[in-house]
């Protein structure tokens, strides 16, 4: 009952907070514990009262300072003075200001149509055919939510209840991983293809280059820095990056003025509250499913499919590709990881950081698969090109990224090497 | 139908106020957690700014989900809409806002029974007959570290459970073709606008 209505309610296009919402309340119906209505405001209130999720709207005040501060235009101009010359240059470009942006907005969807009004014009002048420049900044967008900070790996933490700076570590090898076999990939592409030759900077350029976006860089060292040394939270080092960004932005860059700053700060209010508000009600769905023991309930038929723990992470990754064609990251995780992680730790014995590095990568690759991938479509709308030519162009980046999935499934170690 | 151009007056005071309230919590979270991380360069940990920028940011969900419910910018999944032509879509957006509407009549009424406002008047506002009365400690409960009442952060719940009704309701009006739609500011409705203007510049 509560599933058949969870389904109506997504294919009519109801927000998906307010699914999460409406089906815990059918749930409490269907399953006559009335008694629960009383406490579900409480229940909706209490799941933002959580100190980890301060994380997530410091990341993203960070994201729309570095925005406000040019520093994306800065960054692809520092990538294009050191890798631009090779073959294949600006594709290199490409993947590493990706890399760079690492969109701190968390969702891959934004960071996709971001760099594609930067990046493809720039290929397309170049002589890159519009179609590739648009599927490869797809997957390069793909990177950001993966390499940390990352709002995806906090959400997750969260839900899981790991330590937000460990799921952040356990994510730095994969992203790396999947970085270098997509830029192994356009090599080998670009001796296929021909790609053009960039042009060759000379070291005064490449220097100036450097200079001009060595403070943008310190943002997300300092960031990153403070989490693996230890000094502070992931939140705290997100608010000295805020700051930082700030005076950045005022004073060396001269590109942020006092008057942007209310309209970042609404920025950062609706985007967090976009992931806020999921994830408060995710906790009242949840709470209502616990109740009702529909995660035992599940277990149970996985079980019958499923009898090893590689037959259960292969079967997730079949799953969450499906349901990542249609649902953002976010939205996936909250969706998916009350009902999987209970079974896939307390089953089959799966690490909960492993867990979460699986399946965020996962939902997030299910964005660029057809038929429905929105990653895709957003590049292709953006480009205006067709999105089923851009899967085709850019299918060995996809067969590449399931590799590195299905490895990473596989061996956990590349999750939690780093610990 | 002026009772509808009430509805939508009131949701657009509404937005002003949702605005100017993200704005000022989402600067109180910052600030909170700065001061914060400077105080802990003396060896200092003040808790009570970590809870109030955790208490301002439980506000900040439920304001602005609030407001991007009326800018119709939640994630959904539309692939209905899209497949199935604008006819379609139209009826597919009055059943979503139909939908919000009653989530939040509901939320509403989920509201009253647990602020219970007909037994606290019964109990003579006295706390104590009311939690002996009903076993409800709503009224009692305090946040850990500045011990104050609860109560005062509970009551962003009924607020956002009116605001979405309004909300709903209005662009419930707009898309049964009432009112003419009408766009939310831009910075509300493009996630990349900040983006395009740089590179532009």
């Amino acid at each position: 009952m509560t599933l058949a209505a969870f389904l109506v309610l997504l294919a009519i296009g109801l927000p998906i907070g307010l699914i999460l919402c409406i089906a815990a309340l059918v749930f409490i119906y269907d399953t006559n514990n009335l008694v629960l209505l009383q406490s579900y405001p409480l229940k909706l209130f209490s799941s933002l009262d959580n100190f980890s999720l301060l994380a997530i709207p410091l990341f993203i005040l960070v994201g729309e300072l570095m925005n406000g501060a040019g520093i994306t235009q800065r960054l692809v101009r520092l990538a294009a003075a050191f890798v631009g010359a090779l073959r294949g240059g600006l594709a290199y470009v490409n993947l590493l200001a990706n890399m760079m942006v690492a969109s701190i907005l968390g969702s891959a969807t934004a960071q996709i149509a971001m760099m594609s009004q930067v990046m493809v014009p720039e290929m397309r002048r170049a002589g890159y055919d519009r179609a590739f420049a648009a599927g490869l900044t797809a997957y390069g967008g793909l990177l950001g939510p993966i390499i940390p900070p990352s709002i995806v790996f906090v959400v997750y933490a969260v839900l899981a209840q790991v330590a937000v700076r460990d799921m952040l570590v356990a994510g730095i090898l994969p992203g790396l991983m999947l970085t270098g076999m997509f830029i192994l990939t356009v090599a080998a592409l670009g001796r296929w293809h021909a790609y053009p030759v960039g042009v060759r900077l000379t070291w005064t350029e490449r220097l100036v280059a450097l200079r001009n976006a060595l403070p943008m860089l310190a943002i997300p060292l300092v960031i990153i820095g403070t989490i693996l040394g230890g000094y502070g939270s992931p939140t705290e080092a997100a608010a000295v990056g805020a700051l930082l960004a700030t005076l950045i932005g005022f004073f060396y860059t001269r590109t942020l003025r006092l008057g942007d700053i209310p309209l970042i700060l609404i920025r950062t209010g609706i985007n967090s509250a976009l992931v806020l508000f999921l994830v408060a009600a995710a906790g009242v769905f949840s709470w209502v499913l616990i109740f009702g023991q529909v995660p035992q309930t599940a277990a149970a038929w996985i079980q019958s499919v499923a009898t090893t723990p590689v037959a259960f992470m292969l079967l997730v990754l079949v799953a969450l590709l499906i349901v990542g064609t249609v649902i953002d990251g976010i939205p996936g995780l909250i969706m998916v990881v009350p009902i999987l992680l209970p079974i896939a730790t307390e089953i089959y014995g799966i690490h909960p950081l492993h867990f979460g590095v699986v399946v965020s990568i996962n939902l997030i690759l299910g964005l660029l698969s057809p038929p429905v991938g929105i990653g895709l479509y957003v590049a292709a709308q953006v480009s205006s090109v067709n999105a089923i030519r851009v899967f085709w162009v850019t299918a060995p980046f996809f067969a590449v990224a399931c590799i590195v999935l299905v490895i990473l499934a596989l061996v956990p170690w590349f999750s939690l090497g780093l610990l | 139908m002026p009772l509808i151009r009430l509805l939508r007056a009131t949701s657009d005071a509404i937005v002003r106020v949702e605005r100017l309230l993200l704005m000022l919590l989402i600067f109180g979270v910052v600030f909170f957690v700065l001061i914060n991380v400077t105080f802990r360069l003396f060896g200092i940990t003040l808790a009570w700014a970590d809870e109030l920028a955790v208490l301002s940011m439980a506000w900040m969900g439920f304001i602005g989900a609030s407001l991007m419910l009326r800018a119709r910018i939640d994630p959904s999944v539309r692939l209905l809409h899209e497949a199935l032509g604008p006819a379609v879509a139209r009826g597919l957006r009055v059943l979503v806002s139909l939908l919000a509407a009653a989530f939040g009549a509901m939320l509403i009424w989920m509201n009253w029974i647990w602020f219970n406002p007909p037994a606290l008047i019964a109990a003579g506002f006295d706390i104590a007959a009311f939690q002996a009365a009903t076993f409800n400690f709503l009224y009692s409960t305090r946040t850990p570290v500045l011990v104050w009442p609860f109560f005062w952060f509970y009551l962003i719940m009924p607020w956002f459970a009116l605001t979405i009704v309004v909300h709903a309701l209005t662009n419930l009006a707009e898309d049964a073709g009432l009112i003419p739609p009408r766009a939310l500011a831009e910075e509300l409705t493009r996630p990349d606008a900040v983006a395009v203007s740089e590179s532009g510049r």
